[in-house]
Order: structure tokens, then C-alpha cells, then sequence
């Protein structure tokens, strides 16, 4: 308690009543102040807030926001043997009626008893000293904050407000999805995004789970499902608006899916704008954000096969990270999101700056002026063209200044790849951002299985696999979810998930509060010399 | 919702996380004394750098191990204000002290998102969060009894390397700095 009594004596504690401490803030600036503690744990003065763990292990706010346990919307969480409970206002300030109670190895292990509704008073007492109103104390794991009542009536405020009403697009009996499909998509690949959400939505409009096992009364978190699928016409710049019209037109609770052909940019920008989740779209070119919250991806797309290449090249240690990098880009999306992500981490290594040329759709480089790029000296080449690459390749091997390895990307040479000619493939490394075919191959079988068995279209681009991935997930988030709908929550419950495995194009999709690309890898392989070439490894998974 | 349904809806909630059984920790710290040996792979640090695993554990300081991710939401805090804590007891000599942090959420834990982790707990020098491949992490989860197949259903671990004879003094669940500070220092006498 030495701690706590210390870090109470450098308080100042104000003797402002509750009701009145907020007074000096409008409420637009009571919320933002309230919602900056419970995130970040930045007290109103832009201090720290401090707290005690444990009765004796002092700790900052910053160390420990409430956010970190309780979530962002709130309702709390379940991790290593801690149970985190809600904070939202709708639970804190309603009556706890019944016991919750589960059991561990040695019988009850966790037990919450009937409550009555928190007031400012006995939330602030909660906050202060762990004591709920009927005197039970909190786990250990629980901050008991030391704060002035100015500030406990800013973060009491905050709490009420959030996640006190449930967000828009879900009603009594139904929850309101959306899918996006920009114009530029051809009707083989809508359709190929479409099927598995369809099989999802009369799946769960005929479940089961609309009655509870036990008495057969109907299960209150049980909602239908309404898919909308919002079509996009013209260029990226008038995207915002019709998404906007939709929106108002018909709110939905969240986003899901959805395919362009082009940058995700525009929908990602009305997500985070609007604050509407938006889960695992079919793109190549997610938004790559270290802060940006409500869209879900499944990689970071072209960047992540350009970080990958950073990050084996770095650790191979043998020289070669050593070696002058030509970056040879095609002006597009593709080549310019490789070379962002293989610049961005090449640098963060501490390295010399890639030499970089961007090169326009039809333009050829001689070798020469590829080596003259490298000064003359030894090089590494990395290629981020499309099948454009080939020919160069082919000539390349020819000439006596070439590169001592060259990197491209499978992403960019899709069908090209099984044409890469035989007597470059030793020298020429590829990007493979997917599970290997050959490496646990039996762990998708079940997902394959199923898709076989429902009937669903095949397609090359994985458009299909990687939405059935998001229906399981979904179905997952759904028993989570509970009747907690609110967006936040939404992501919170599905920032949770347990990591999975057995899904067919991803050896593993791992998630955590605040993660926001799912598959966080790539592999390195080189192509077998056979007439039908298999994928050789030639790293592990690269992450770092 | 029927009492039935609420007990039914945590179950479901709680089974997801912990299929074989929660655990609870404010009984609190099981105390036991393990021999372990430490696995030959290399992992990175917080800075880029490689680290043999095995050498650092085998440093002549008193080390203390436990396993945590950057994005955790409730018991990493805690065990990570614990070394924090720690550090500052030791003041400048925080050095002389070797904490390790181990990843289990490699994928997502590389040396940006271990150094801003660290910055936050205002770690100072002797405290290395290593992270590597799946494999590799796997090894060092198993050689100290760690390992968990999914980092939602890890537990709170600390280990302390006795400074005699090499022994480990393995406390699961969450210590109070006094708790902390006794181990170690029962662990650390010559």
C-alpha cells in the first residue's frame, strides 16, 4: 500500500462535486477528454493518469488504459484466466439481476453475484478502491485509479455514453449487413464474392440457434440477417458520396466482404469516417495504417510481399543485404504498393535507400541501363513488373553484368509465373504471400470439403476461399457477440478470435486488439525446374 | 436474458477462450521449483539484432523470463509493470538484471511493435522482448512448460533463474512488486 498512499499524496484532489466537474467542459470536449483517459489513460491535464495493481505495483495510465481490458466498446474480455468485465453504460447503470458463474478445476472459479445499478458515486468508489456496491471486491488485476473527482466525472460521463445504445442497423428481430461491389468487377468474380456470404445469411435465417437448447424459448441475441449489396459506379472520387447515400439510405450495422478491382482506399476512408466496421475485403490494396480501426484486412496485399523481401533479404547475412537494391516498378498500383513496402522496411533496418526506377506500362530498360542504375558494382534486382518481367528475365541470364538474384512478385505475374523460364529459375526468387500448397495440405481439407459439397464457383483469385474464410469467422463473432451489438464491440469480438489454422489459403490468420491484417507473412520460394513447376521454399514464413 | 441463458452465453464466451477449463488467479501464486533447458535458437530483439537464446539465458546475471504479445489486454500489463517495477528498484543498475520477454504472437511482434511496447513500460537497459519464427517460439514455450496453442488461452508466468544452482523458481500467477521483489531476491543471493 506504500505505493497507493505515495501516488495519493502527489494528488491533487479537487473538491469539485461530481455533478458539477464537468461544468468547465463543453460536451463535445467533456466526451473527447473522457474518451482520451479511457483509451489512452491521459488524464484531462495531459498527464498520466496513475494507478495501483495488485495493491502494490504502481502503474501509469498509459501502461494500463482502461481501453487495453475493458475494450473499445466496452463490454469487456476474457483472456488468460482474467475476466475483464463490461464498463459500457448500458451494463455499468443497469441492475445485475443474476449470478454468472463458470467452473475450473477446483469448482467455482469465477462467480459474479446480483448487483445493483451503478451511481457516480459507487462507480467512483469502484474505480478509486475495487469495491462494487455490495462491497465485493474486484480481481487483482483491476487498477484502482487515483483520481481527482473533476476527472472521475469526466471518465464517469465517457462510461455512460458508450456503448449505451445499440448502433444502427440492427432492430429487435434483425441485423443489417452491407457489400460493396465497384462497377470495374467482372459478374465472374461478384458472383465468387457473393455465394459464400449468401450461404451465410440462409444459413443463419434458418438456424437453429433461433431457439436456446435449454427450455426451446427463443434465443434474444438471435437476429436474421439482411445482406445489401451496395454497387459503386464511376471513378474512385464519387465513391464516398454513393456510399454516403446508401448509408443514410439504409444503415447497416457493418460491412462485409466486398471486391474492386482498384484501391480499397475510398470504402476504408467512409469506414473510419462513419465508424462502420468493415470486414476482410477481396483488395490487393488494403490501407496500410499502423491506427486506422475499422476495417478489417486479410494482408496488407502487395506491400506486405514487398516488406517480406526487406525483411529475408536483411537476415540472410551472407552479403547479399549488403549488395546495392535496384527497385524496377511498374507506374501502377501493384509495383508502386511492392516497392512502398519493401523501401519502408528496408530503411526501418537501418539500410541504404533502394536505387528506384519506375518504369511505364510498355517500356523496356536494356541491361545496361539496368546495371548503370547499380553503379557498375554487384546488385540485387527486384522486379516488380507484370508479365513484362519475363522476356527481361530471359534476356538477362545472357549478359555477363547481371544481378546476383533477382525477387519478383506472384501477385503481379499470376498465370506468368509457370511460364518463368527454366534457365532463370535458379536465380530468380518469388514472393508467395499464401499457404504453400505442399505444407498442410489436410489442414483445409474440411473448409474445401464444404465449399465442394455447397456447390460453390471455383475461381483462381481465392475470391471464394477467402470469403468462406470471413463467413466462419463471422459465425464465430456471432456466438461471441451475443446481444452486445454495438460496432465496436463488433470488432473487439473479432479482434479476439483464437488464431485459425484450417483455412485454405492461409497457413494462419492470427488477430488482437488493434491488429488489422490477419495473414502477416510471406514465403520466399523458388520454382522447381519441372515442366509443371512446384513452389520450394526458400524461408520460412518472413515476419521480420 | 434467463439466468440459464447468461450462464449458457459466458460458458459459450469462456469455452472459446479456455476449452480445457479457465484458471483463476486471484487465489493466488503457485510456487514451484523446475529445472529447464534452454533450447539453441535464434531469436530478434527489440532492436533488429539477433539473439541466441540459449547464451542469454546461460548470462551470468540473475534472469528473470516470462511470455507476453504487444497487443494483450490483461495480464501482460500486469506482469510487464512487474519488470517495470523491478527495473526502477534497481535504478541505474537495472542492467545488472536480465529480463526477457518472449513473444507468443510472433507473427504480429516484430521489433517495431516489441520497441514501442517496451517504451511504454519505460524499460530501460536489461530488458530484451525477443520474438522468431512460430517454430522456434514454439521451442521455448515447450522447454519451460509454457506452451499454449493459441496466445487467448495463455497464463500468467514468471520464471526466475536461481543464481546457486541454476534452478528455476516458477510462480504462476500475478505478483504483487513485494512478492516480486522477495523472489527474486531469494532467487538472486550468492
Amino acid at each position: 500500500m506504500k505505493a497507493r498512499a505515495f501516488l495519493l499524496s502527489m494528488l491533487v484532489l479537487s473538491a469539485v462535486p461530481l455533478a458539477a466537474a464537468t461544468s468547465g467542459a463543453g460536451g463535445d470536449e467533456a466526451f473527447r477528454l473522457g474518451e482520451r483517459m479511457y483509451r489512452q489513460g491521459i488524464l484531462p491535464s495531459g498527464e498520466p493518469m496513475q494507478a495501483v495493481v495488485k495493491g502494490d505495483v504502481a502503474v501509469e495510465g498509459t501502461m494500463f488504459t482502461c481501453v487495453s481490458c475493458h475494450l473499445r466498446g466496452g463490454v469487456g474480455s476474457f483472456e488468460g484466466g482474467v475476466v475483464t468485465l463490461p464498463t459500457n453504460g448500458r451494463n455499468l447503470f443497469s441492475p445485475r439481476h443474476d449470478r454468472y458463474g463458470i467452473s475450473g478445476e477446483e469448482g467455482l472459479k469465477f462467480v459474479l453475484k446480483p448487483r445493483p445499478a451503478y451511481t457516480n458515486e459507487t462507480l467512483a468508489t469502484v474505480l478509486r478502491d475495487g469495491f462494487d456496491p455490495t462491497e465485493r471486491e474486484m480481481a487483482v488485476a483491476m487498477p484502482r485509479y487515483l483520481l481527482g473527482d473533476s476527472e472521475m466525472a469526466i471518465l464517469i460521463a465517457y462510461l455512460k455514453s458508450l456503448s449505451s445504445e445499440y448502433s444502427p442497423g440492427v432492430s429487435d428481430n434483425l441485423i443489417r449487413f452491407a457489400t460493396v461491389v465497384t462497377d470495374d468487377v467482372s459478374r465472374e468474380d461478384r458472383a465468387a464474392m457473393l455465394a459464400p456470404l449468401k450461404a451465410f445469411v440462409g444459413m443463419n435465417n434458418g438456424a437453429k440457434r433461433k431457439y436456446k437448447g435449454v427450455g426451446g424459448g427463443k434465443d434474444p441475441a438471435y437476429r436474421q440477417v439482411a445482406l445489401d449489396i451496395w454497387e459503386i459506379t464511376g471513378p474512385p472520387d464519387g465513391w464516398r458520396a454513393q456510399l454516403e447515400a446508401y448509408s443514410r439510405k439504409e444503415p447497416v450495422f457493418a460491412l462485409l466482404g466486398g471486391i474492386t478491382g482498384g484501391d480499397w482506399r475510398p470504402i476504408h476512408d467512409f469506414s473510419e469516417a462513419n465508424r462502420i466496421p468493415c470486414l476482410f475485403p477481396v483488395t490487393d490494396f488494403p490501407v496500410v495504417s499502423d491506427n486506422d480501426w475499422y476495417t478489417l484486412y486479410f494482408s496488407k496485399g502487395f506491400y506486405q510481399e514487398g516488406d517480406a523481401v526487406a525483411r529475408h533479404l536483411g537476415g540472410l547475412g551472407d552479403g547479399a543485404s549488403e549488395e546495392t537494391v535496384v527497385q524496377l516498378f511498374l507506374d501502377g498500383g501493384a509495383g508502386k504498393a511492392l516497392a512502398a513496402g519493401f523501401r519502408d522496411a528496408w530503411l526501418e533496418q537501418g539500410r541504404r535507400a533502394p536505387v528506384e526506377k519506375m518504369v511505364r506500362p510498355g517500356e523496356s530498360l536494356t541491361h545496361g541501363e539496368i546495371a548503370g542504375l547499380a553503379g557498375g558494382k554487384p546488385f540485387t534486382l527486384l522486379l516488380w513488373l507484370d508479365d513484362a518481367a519475363i522476356p527481361l528475365l530471359e534476356r538477362m541470364t545472357d549478359d555477363p553484368v547481371r544481378p546476383s538474384a533477382v525477387y519478383v512478385s506472384s501477385g503481379m505475374l499470376k498465370a506468368s509465373l509457370g511460364s518463368l523460364p527454366v534457365k532463370v529459375r535458379g536465380a530468380t526468387f518469388v514472393t508467395w504471400p499464401w499457404r504453400l500448397p505442399q505444407v498442410g495440405k489436410g489442414a483445409a481439407g474440411a473448409a474445401l470439403a464444404w465449399l465442394k459439397a455447397a456447390r460453390m464457383p471455383t475461381d483462381r483469385k481465392r475470391i471464394v476461399t477467402r470469403m468462406y474464410a470471413l463467413t466462419r469467422l463471422l459465425s464465430d463473432a456471432q456466438m461471441m457477440l451475443r446481444e452486445n451489438f454495438y460496432r465496436d464491440n463488433f470488432l473487439d469480438v473479432v479482434s479476439n478470435e483464437e488464431d485459425k489454422a484450417d483455412y485454405p489459403d492461409y497457413e494462419r490468420l492470427s488477430f488482437g486488439p488493434g491488429q488489422r491484417y490477419a495473414s502477416k507473412g510471406c514465403y520466399i520460394v523458388q520454382l522447381s525446374p519441372d515442366a509443371a513447376p512446384t513452389l520450394i521454399p526458400r524461408s520460412g514464413w518472413v515476419t521480420h | 436474458m434467463g439466468q440459464i441463458g447468461r450462464v449458457v452465453a459466458l460458458a459459450c464466451l469462456l469455452a472459446a477462450f479456455f476449452p480445457q477449463g479457465a484458471p483463476a488467479f486471484d487465489a493466488g501464486v503457485k510456487r514451484s521449483v523446475e529445472n529447464y533447458t534452454a533450447p539453441d535458437v535464434v531469436l530478434v530483439n527489440q532492436d533488429g539484432r539477433k539473439v541466441r537464446f540459449k547464451e542469454l539465458m546461460a548470462s551470468s546475471k540473475p534472469v528473470v523470463l516470462d511470455f507476453i504479445y504487444g497487443t494483450c489486454t490483461t495480464i501482460c500489463p500486469v506482469l510487464s509493470a512487474g519488470y517495470s517495477n523491478l527495473q526502477q528498484k534497481f535504478g541505474t543498475d537495472s542492467a545488472k538484471v536480465q529480463l526477457v520477454s518472449v513473444s507468443i504472437d510472433p507473427e504480429n511482434d516484430t521489433p517495431k511493435v516489441m520497441r514501442e511496447y517496451l517504451k511504454r513500460y519505460r524499460a530501460r537497459p536489461g530488458w530484451d522482448f525477443l520474438t522468431g519464427s512460430r517454430a522456434d517460439v514454439d521451442k521455448v514455450m515447450r522447454a519451460y512448460s509454457a506452451y499454449v496453442p493459441n496466445k487467448m488461452s495463455h497464463y500468467p508466468l514468471t520464471l526466475i533463474r536461481n543464481g546457486r544452482d541454476g534452478k528455476w523458481i516458477r510462480l504462476y500467477g500475478l505478483l504483487s512488486t513485494a512478492e516480486f521483489m522477495a523472489e527474486f531476491e531469494k532467487a538472486s543471493k550468492p
